[in-house]
């Protein structure tokens, strides 16, 4: 036979969608499928089809032929290979692995040969024999009639060799097996790799996944190379001329199946219209109930133009559906009185403000509306939902429930390898000691560039350029971004019309009632289905409790819409900074940020939140805009062109959208080609892939005149959105929540403050540092007390916040907190009252005790303790034990060991500040206060002193430090550069509290210190508790 | 405190896991050695409060008159450890829980507590910690601010076990004397044991092995009235000056043979007395079995005293004789005279040189074994790793593959050593590619050969360099 005559078709090639199994990548594998001519791949992964839609799209570049299959395992045989026909088929291939799932734990699949047997429609199946002689030749006398009944001509026996000792004599049985049984024998490979360098990744994985070392692994590994994707000539080589007809037979199989992904339908569920109207004037006709209520005078004329385009919009790309989806879930919501809010490019449109999805006006900011979902992009919309976070569930068990787990499924996410896991793993195969691991996963942890790790390596004293690390950083560098497990997306739901599980097989979650595709958000975006993102979002819990309180304590109706809008003392005090609690602005970047943008009006806070992300800041553009702003520059444009993108931002390009446009109208990048430039960026990808990407862009730019240096700039943001993509159309709606949070803070502090700790765990602050701000504000703060405190913090007499037991570690609202509340319904005498009445036990009242809540009953901490303690006071029998008992001696608390003691077991304390008891010791060693200064100059040299709340080294700042102090009096910004964060690394990294002794930076109304030498508070302070945030 | 903030504090800390089964074995040598400063050590009991050993307990009631006095008796148990390299905390008390307390709080210069009065003044400044109580209790206590002895010896005693647990109370109690507490002894009497006290010290050897015959037979007796086997004895000789010495037997096989046990510690007691001068270095103990915690024997000094005990057993292999089967008969004498043939290998050439080999799983040939010593692996039938393996192995392996010039295929033919052989058969090739992890990549396709001559071969093609090489034969 001629060389060029020779054609074959793979049909067993497993992708790293075959967690821990698979080495290559499905692109990878139809790419070298490609370059080595196959007739077709199939790509066949374990129970499942993951890694399908990848293949399928590296398919379509590369025009390989690709089968869409899977390797079935049931439990009582070898594998078997099935392939779909047609659409028909692959919806029962897709059907029969979310049997096996839904049967099983997360992860695993359980199938019997009935099961497939009951799904052989339309599928081509493959039996995979044993690989030892031994098993081969008991499964030869196994029975098949079951399969040989269900598959008819379709069944076929797969003959692999891989250069075994006994090679010869399994061909003469399989070929005996097939005369006997009249099976034809179709030849394959086994594929675990594209190409034979990938064999020690593989080894590796298998290593990962059997969880030992490579030197313990034995015979769980493959012995040689051979599983990687072969040419036709290899294989007809491998097989002899007497067994040519084995491999002919694969493009038997490979032409007669000619299905496609291509041919998926994505059909939206229908029953939300109801009986005799269309999706469209169904649409049309809540989007103007809407807006007659949104605008009871009347509508203007420019509004009205605005839905009248949308609406033909969204008619002519049929998204209705869409819509009306989004709009029930919402409407669902309200009805359950769950505050939500939607955001995204669909999101921030006139008929999206009627239908309720949004509470931005749209005449309250013009600039927003000139983005719109475009024909000419053919984006899918994208409406992204937040729910209050304590009752997202309630929605997502609605959408179960409404449309059914067979037809409505969590989007999955793909958890792959980052550098910390990737070393921790090929380090624990490779048999590296778990303190060389820990060091090396470390070490991982914060590298930025590759081309670093191994200089970095070196200087932590290890000599790289021995084998075992010389193995480790390549299959650490290998390893990044393969697929590690399935986890479910934050909140994307797809829902469709006929069974979801015809379109994409469907597993358990992790998570009890929850289900989840297979494919995550870039496959469903590839083959055009739509998805519901239902988020969680702590801050609308908080500003829904805040809605509550003001209604209740100060009779006065809110809702989102309703918040007054532009209160110009809402964004004073955002120009000062005084921001803590309020959504998005309070972290220290946004804070320093804020006196320097100073936010007059809605659209500068949709700036401010957008200004502080990696895009921007990498791409060096805060400080031009800043200085257009302030009027120190003037504003200019690189091109006419771009002033029609850039106009909004003065020339700046600060959202995502204006830099993906920005490749389009100045690179010459097609809008789809900019989406993938984007996608592209997420930091684990191979650098080779990006430098393509530059190179092209920097090319666009330069033949259409624009400079190098803007060019590299923009560049460079475009890496910063890849990860943290953060679109303007997202910040409009989270503007909307800053500034309703923001103006809540103002105007009810007492309220926000209740609200905001009973919605812990969120933001970025402690209690102790919300109350102590609220306090500054004027707060009175009320501590826990058992006679007067709720679960949750209340208001007492409309403007007193009353700490409630929630804030008391250990005491668990089920198991304590509601008994107690139940029992009191007149004040509680003494303990042992409350212990009889509420029957809790010595332990859970020794929670109180230790939190100091039995100061109405006239006891403080140790006496309420020593009562508590003792197990036989709340005895029916030794009801009257107390007044018989002899007195102990006990010394008194002092006042800092009572304030340390609240710090453990409420992370607050009213009494008093934990440094104040060192402000004697501070003021001798000339140490000042937080807020003295704000009276210093610039230059000043200083020491302060307080408990560290904040520890943060941000990627985009290079090493450098950002630690945040306070003491009674406030908070101090301690700057620390690498060298100096080194030398005094210890207290640095670890002291609760620290002395900084530095230079003071000031920047009109922001000051840092930038710190010279740095020390452990606690040797003064030997009581203090480590709680700041580190490092997040 | 985690790895991460003790590396934070000290950027070049070495760590080393701990290893609980170790430090136990070092601190039972260390009770071992104890036993010079009296005969009744053990370890203290792991409990809540106390999770891991690391306390020797010695009760030395007596034993002070012999050292002269208590102080200097603390004195010299704190040096002889403080020589092979220990840091000790050490203290005497008259009750178990006090000598912890001290031991592990007491300032310098206060732990010797000989009276009552003394103990008392002793523990009122210790912290309550030293009371070896639970952590529950401890963090009651330190919220209510007891934190010295003293302190809770001031609260109304009735108070305390309905607050702080029945415990508490037991534990300040045990410190104080009023209740007593066992000591765990390390080593219990072993159950058999032989003993011959001398009226005169004993210098010749050969009557001393004749005494020692007789008690092995004894001990041999006494087990077989009880049933077991022994796997190790140890046989010490006394004397009336000098340090006592011991040598230890190990078995492979439980046994209760006089005949066997006085062979093998025949060959170890002619070892002592026939050094020069009759010294034995601590690294020549080393090497064999352990033999003697580090002393010697003088030679001058005549033996006043012999003991012969078991030191492990296990229970004697039921086997019923079969009535008339001589055959039977003979394969258990067999494998009885292959057991007490090894152990007598091993005695005379010291365990590491008596081997066995295993299979592994590898797949590289020279890697598919590996060679244990015997008392590593107890003489069990392993199953057979290489059974599951698809392929032909030869028995025999060199030890290094030899090079040869391969004419197959083109003619059938290769050479080896100068010697030219005619090929009559090749078998299909085993493609072998494995090791990389380790110093290299091995890449080799193995064949099975077979010459003229009918003898097969196993070779192999280095696939890197396409050489041949020959790296076993079949039989």
């Amino acid at each position: 036979m001629k060389r060029e005559a020779m054609r074959y078709a793979e049909l067993h090639c497993k992708s790293n969608f075959s967690f821990l199994e698979g080495a290559s990548f499905p692109g990878e594998l139809v790419q070298r499928a490609s370059e080595l001519g196959l007739h077709a791949l199939a790509l066949t992964d374990r129970d499942s089809l993951a890694g399908v839609v990848r293949a399928h799209m590296a398919a379509k570049q590369t025009g390989v032929k690709l089968l869409i299959g899977a390797e079935i395992t049931p439990s009582e045989s070898t594998p078997i290979l099935l392939y779909a026909s047609d659409r028909a088929a692959y919806g029962r291939l897709a059907r029969l692995i979310t049997t096996g799932r839904r049967r099983a734990e997360k992860g695993k699949c359980r199938l019997s040969l009935h099961d497939v047997a009951a799904h052989s429609d339309g599928l081509f199946a493959v039996r995979v024999p044993p690989r030892e002689i031994g098993a081969l030749k008991k499964w030869m006398d196994h029975d098949d009639a079951l399969l040989r009944e269900a598959f008819g001509p379709r069944l076929y026996v797969a003959a692999e060799l891989h250069f075994g000792q006994r090679d010869v004599e399994k061909r003469g049985l399989l070929r005996e097996y097939s005369m006997r049984r009249a099976l034809p024998l179709v030849a394959a490979n086994d594929v675990h790799f594209h190409a034979a360098h990938r064999r020690c990744l593989q080894d590796t994985l298998v290593c990962i996944r059997e969880g030992c070392t490579l030197a313990a692994a034995g015979h769980r590994l493959f012995t040689n190379a051979e599983r990687r994707l072969k040419s036709a000539l290899e294989m007809a080589e491998l097989f002899g001329n007497e067994c040519a007809g084995w491999i002919d037979r694969t493009l038997e199989i490979a032409d007669a199946c000619r299905f496609s992904l291509d041919e998926l339908r994505y059909e939206y569920p229908e029953e939300l219209t109801p009986v005799g109207t269309t999706p469209p004037a169904y649409l049309a006709e809540l989007t103007w109930a809407g807006a007659r209520q949104r605008w009871p005078d009347g509508t203007s004329g420019k509004i009205r133009t605005q839905i009248e385009h949308e609406l033909k919009l969204i008619e002519e790309l049929r998204y209705e559906a869409y819509f009306l989806t989004v709009h029930d879930l919402v409407t669902f919501a309200r009805s359950r009185g769950i505050l939500c809010q939607g955001r995204g490019s669909a999101a921030n449109s006139a008929v999206c403000y009627c239908l309720g999805i949004t509470s931005v006006d749209p005449a309250r900011s013009n600039v927003l509306f000139e983005r719109f979902i475009s024909r000419e992009r053919a984006e899918a919309p994208d409406i992204d939902v937040d729910f209050e976070h304590e009752r997202r569930e309630e929605v997502m068990q609605y959408v179960y429930e409404k449309y059914g787990r067979e037809r409505a499924g969590i989007v999955a996410e793909v958890i792959s390898y980052r550098p910390k896991s990737a070393a921790r793993d090929v380090g624990k195969a490779l048999g590296l000691s778990l303190d060389l691991i820990d060091k090396l996963a470390g070490m991982m942890d914060r590298f930025d560039n590759e081309a670093d790790l191994p200089k970095r390596i070196h200087e932590a004293g290890i000599d790289s350029s021995e084998r075992p690390m010389r193995l480790f950083l390549g299959l650490t560098r290998e390893i990044l971004g393969f697929p590690r497990h399935l986890s479910q997306h934050v909140g994307g739901f797809v829902i469709t019309q006929g069974p979801l599980c015809e379109l994409v097989p469907i597993e358990n979650a992790a998570m009890e009632g929850r289900t989840v595709i297979e494919w995550d958000k870039d496959d469903i975006d590839a083959l055009g289905i739509l998805k519901v993102d239902c988020l969680a979002l702590g801050m609308l819990t908080c500003i829904h409790r805040c809605f509550d309180l003001v209604a209740r304590h100060h009779g006065r109706e809110l809702t989102l819409a309703t918040v007054p809008a532009e209160d110009a003392a809402v964004y004073e005090m955002c120009c000062h900074a005084d921001t803590i609690g309020v959504f998005q602005i309070e972290s220290r970047a946004q804070m320093a940020m804020l006196p320097r943008l100073k936010p007059r009006c809605f659209y500068d806070l949709v700036i401010e939140i957008s200004i502080v992300r990696p895009g921007p800041i990498q791409g060096g553009m805060v400080h031009p805009y800043l200085r257009r702003r302030a009027g120190e520059e003037a504003v200019t444009f690189p091109s006419a062109a771009l002033q029609e993108v850039l106009g909004k931002t003065m020339g700046v390009p600060l959202f995502q959208e204006q830099v993906m446009r920005l490749a389009v109208v100045a690179a010459g990048f097609t809008p789809g080609e900019a989406d993938q430039l984007r996608r592209s960026m997420g930091a684990w990808r191979h650098t080779g892939v990006i430098e393509k990407h530059r190179e092209r862009f920097l090319a666009g730019m330069a033949k259409n005149g624009y400079e190098p240096l803007f060019a590299e700039a923009v560049f460079e943001q475009i890496k910063g959105f890849g990860e943290y993509g953060f679109p303007e159309s997202h910040a409009a709606s989270f503007a909307l929540l800053v500034y309703a949070s923001a103006w809540l803070k103002l105007h009810y502090p007492a309220v926000f403050l209740t609200a905001l700790l009973n919605s812990q765990p969120m933001g970025f602050y402690a209690p102790a540092q919300l109350v102590g701000d609220a306090r500054n504000h004027g707060v009175t703060v009320l501590p826990v007390d058992v006679n007067h405190s709720e679960w949750n913090c209340i208001l007492e007499s409309g403007r007193a916040v009353r700490l409630g037991f929630r804030q008391v570690k250990g005491f668990s609202f089920t198991r304590h907190g509601a008994r107690l509340l139940q029992a009191r319904r007149t004040p509680f005498l003494s303990i042992a009252d409350l212990a009889r009445r509420s029957g809790l036990a010595p332990a859970a009242l020794s929670h109180l005790a230790n939190a100091d809540a039995f100061r109405s009953l006239g006891l403080d901490r140790r006496e309420a303790l020593w009562q508590v303690l003792n197990q036989y006071a709340s005895l029916p029998l030794f009801k009257d034990i107390d007044a018989e008992e002899e007195e102990p001696v006990l010394n008194a608390m002092r006042l800092q060991e009572h304030v340390a003691a609240d710090y453990c077991k409420t992370g607050l304390s009213l009494k008093a500040h934990p440094v104040s008891f060192l402000r004697k010791a501070l003021d001798e060693m000339n140490a000042i206060a937080c807020t003295a200064l704000r009276e210093l100059n610039d230059g000043a040299f200083v020491r302060v002193a307080g408990i560290v709340l904040v520890r943060q080294r941000p990627d985009t700042a290079a090493g450098v430090v950002f630690i945040t102090l306070e003491d009674e009096t406030g908070q101090a910004n301690i700057i620390v550069w690498p060298a100096i964060f080194n030398r005094f690394h210890r207290a640095a990294r670890n002291a609760a509290g620290l002395i900084v002794q530095g230079r003071l930076q000031r920047l009109g109304e922001i000051i840092h210190v930038v710190a010279h030498r740095i020390s452990d508070m606690a040797a003064y302070m030997p009581v203090l508790k480590r709680q700041s945030r580190d490092f997040h | 405190m985690s790895v991460a903030d003790a590396r934070a504090l000290i950027p070049g800390v070495v760590l080393h896991e701990v290893d609980p089964a170790t430090c136990l074995h070092s601190l039972e040598e260390l009770c071992l050695r104890a036993g010079r400063f009296s005969p009744l050590a053990g370890i203290e009991t792991v409990c809540p409060a106390v999770s891991q050993a690391e306390t020797l307990l010695l009760d030395i009631t007596g034993c002070e008159l012999v050292f002269r006095g208590e102080q200097n008796l603390l004195r010299q148990a704190g040096e002889s450890l403080h020589k092979i390299g220990y840091r000790v905390c050490a203290a005497i008390a008259p009750a178990i829980g006090a000598a912890w307390a001290l031991a592990h709080y007491g300032s310098h210069g206060s732990n010797v507590a000989s009276t009552r009065e003394d103990l008392i003044h002793a523990l009122v400044s210790l912290p309550v910690v030293a009371l070896r109580v639970e952590h529950d209790a401890l963090a009651s206590l330190a919220q209510l601010g007891i934190e010295s002895i003293g302190e809770l010896l001031k609260q109304p005693r009735a108070t305390l076990p309905s607050r702080f647990g029945p415990a508490l109370i037991e534990r300040l109690d045990q410190a104080l004397g009023i209740v007593p507490e066992m000591l765990p002894l390390l080593r219990p009497a072993p159950e058999h044991r032989v003993m011959r006290t001398f009226g005169y010290p004993l210098k010749n050897s050969e009557l001393l092995f004749t005494v020692i015959q007789q008690m092995a037979v004894q001990l041999a007796r006494e087990l077989q009235c009880a049933q077991r086997g022994a796997r190790q004895l140890e046989c010490w000789l006394y004397h009336e000056f000098a340090q006592p010495v011991y040598v230890e037997v190990l078995l492979f096989r439980g046994s209760a043979s006089g005949k066997h046990f006085w062979k093998l510690l025949h060959a170890r007691l002619e070892d002592i007395f026939r050094t020069p001068h009759a010294k034995l270095l601590r690294s020549q103990q080393k090497e064999h079995a352990p033999c003697g915690p580090g002393f010697h024997l003088e030679a001058e000094e005549g033996v006043c005293a012999v003991t012969l005990h078991v030191v492990s057993s296990e229970p004697l292999s039921s086997e019923q004789l079969p009535l008339f089967d001589a055959g039977a008969d003979a394969s258990k004498e067999a494998s009885d005279s292959l057991t007490q043939l090894l152990d007598r290998l091993a005695s005379r050439l010291g365990s590491p040189a008596v081997l066995k080999v295993c299979l592994e799983e590898d797949s590289l040939p020279e890697r598919a074994y590996r060679t244990l010593t015997l008392h590593d692996s107890p003489c069990t039938q392993e199953k057979n790793v290489m059974c599951q393996m698809d392929a032909l192995r030869p028995l025999r392996l060199l030890p290094t593959p030899v090079a040869l010039a391969m004419e197959w295929p083109s003619r059938m033919s290769m050479s080896m050593r100068g010697k030219r052989m005619a090929i009559r058969q090749v078998s299909c090739p085993e493609r072998i590619e494995s090791g990389w992890w380790r110093e290299s990549d091995i890449r080799r396709d193995y064949y099975i050969v077979e010459i003229e001559s009918g003898a097969r071969y196993w070779l192999f093609k280095r696939l890197d360099d396409s050489r041949w090489f020959l790296h076993g034969t079949f039989e």
